[in-house]
């Protein structure tokens, strides 16, 4: 028995991540606290209504109960606990190589990285100044910054790094809101939570690839946009998707965008550590 | 305790404590810093309504422990657990890393509600009785478990927790 202690004592003997914050771990809690009470307001509302329906069947239907808020008027932090200066979203292609290198550092031993496409030397940012309007028509510049190959040996998957431009505010109340869902693009009913790294709020989305296996996907919100940081377990073949990509990041040279490698059969970043990862300041230009 | 003041001291008091018994139930720094922060999430809220100074601690690892047990249980997290992690620096003087991942793959091969035993009983040192308390069975539900965790984790580790251990430490019995 003094060997189970000894062995996690062991175990915690390593340096281990900073502790949350205090603060943060408040923020957290605030919020949840008020999407807790603002469920259970709507869900008593709803249930008001029910009763005083069932009881007026011969009156025409008044106006229906309000969904439950999206969040942003009822989870929004204190004041006091508001996050440092958002950094205005900028894209700019020659950053991928050193994107590259810090996410292939971070991959666990037992995987290699490689690049799909040649990294860019373009360092000309865009926008070139921050709130630049978008070009007429376009709801959003994307941005492309490095696609990943991650081998084990048997199997590819794929990490990308894409900074979207949309010329929207950072979200500042709940980050799983429909307004943000809609605003990202997800899919309907697609899992959705937030977290905290180093006080940077990040929402955290799983889908599903065409195999079942998971699709993790980080966002960090800048100002003007957000940085997506997504980890599979296949590589993506779409045809359309390889067609729409710019003449210089179709390369002949190299061989994975036809996806001849079967998936990996586990992820290789766990939902947290794609988090961490997308908050770390090396991922901004 | 009413005041905000007062979660955070106890925050800060306690918050690391609770984080390492979460690490080792789930063998990953991220999970684990996301099951304190559940942990005190849920405590925030029932804060108001607490008034036993001497219960807290126990009700925060009950806390901690059903986050963990239904944590595990949805199926986007069914994935293994990495030992690496990004944030953590890399200490070239440090010979033990090897060793731990052996022990921590051994300890996480130990079924979750056995390994939970394990930590409370023998890291937490809580009796029989905190542990069934926590755990919401019976005493000798608790005492079974240890026998079978205990017998788990012998299977997993093999021989590798005899190589390491000090000499006055005594065997997995």
């Amino acid at each position: 028995m003094n060997d189970v202690k000894f062995l996690c004592e062991t175990l915690l003997d390593e340096p281990a991540p900073p502790l949350r914050d205090v603060a943060d771990v408040l923020v957290v809690a605030h919020r949840a606290k008020a999407r807790r009470t603002a469920a259970l307001s709507a869900a008593g509302a709803f249930a008001g209504v029910a009763a005083i329906g069932a009881a007026l069947l011969a009156v025409p239907r008044g106006p229906a109960p309000q969904p439950i808020a999206g969040g942003a008027g009822t989870a929004t932090p204190p004041a006091s606990a508001a996050p440092t200066k958002i950094p205005p979203v900028r894209i700019v292609p020659s950053h991928g190589r050193q994107v590259f290198d810090f996410l292939s550092k971070a991959l666990p031993s037992s995987y290699t990285a490689r690049t799909q496409y040649p990294f860019s030397t373009n360092s000309t940012p865009y926008p070139s100044t921050p709130g630049q309007p978008l070009p007429s028509g376009a709801q959003g510049v994307y941005g492309l910054t490095v696609s990943i190959i991650v081998s084990d040996g048997s199997g590819e998957g794929q990490i990308w790094s894409l900074t979207v431009d949309d010329q929207q505010p950072a979200p500042t109340g709940d980050l799983c809101a429909p307004a943000v869902a809609a605003r990202v693009k997800d899919l309907p009913d697609t899992p959705c939570r937030q977290t905290v790294v180093s006080g940077i709020p990040i929402r955290i989305t799983t889908q599903k690839d065409d195999g079942g296996r998971d699709e993790v996907t980080a966002q960090r919100f800048l100002d003007g946009g957000y940085l997506d940081l997504i980890a599979r377990q296949s590589v993506l073949t779409s045809g359309s998707w390889v067609g729409a990509l710019p003449p210089d990041a179709v390369s002949t040279k190299l061989p994975s965008q036809t996806g001849a490698r079967p998936a990996l059969t586990k992820p290789f970043f766990t939902p947290q550590q794609v988090a961490a990862l997308v908050a770390n300041p090396v991922m901004l230009p | 305790m009413a005041s905000e003041d007062e979660f955070a001291s106890y925050y800060t008091a306690r918050a690391a404590q609770l984080r390492s018994t979460a690490y080792l139930l789930c063998g990953d720094w991220h999970l684990a810093e996301d099951l304190t922060q559940t942990t005190f999430t849920k405590l925030f809220r029932a804060w108001s309504r607490i008034d036993r100074h001497e219960v807290l601690d126990q009700y925060a690892r009950r806390v901690l422990l059903r986050a963990f047990l239904d944590e595990r249980r949805r199926p986007w997290r069914r994935e293994r657990p990495f030992s690496e992690t990004p944030e953590v620096a890399v200490d070239g003087t440090d010979t033990g890393a090897e060793e731990r991942q052996v022990l921590r793959e051994g300890l996480m091969k130990v079924p979750k509600r056995r390994r939970a035993v394990l930590v409370l009983r023998f890291w937490a040192d809580l009796s029989v009785e905190q542990v069934a308390e926590i755990l919401g069975c019976t005493a000798g539900t608790v005492k079974s478990s240890t026998s079978r965790g205990l017998e788990d984790l012998r299977g997993a580790l093999g021989g590798a927790l005899d190589d390491l251990k000090r000499p006055t430490g005594g065997g997995l019995s």
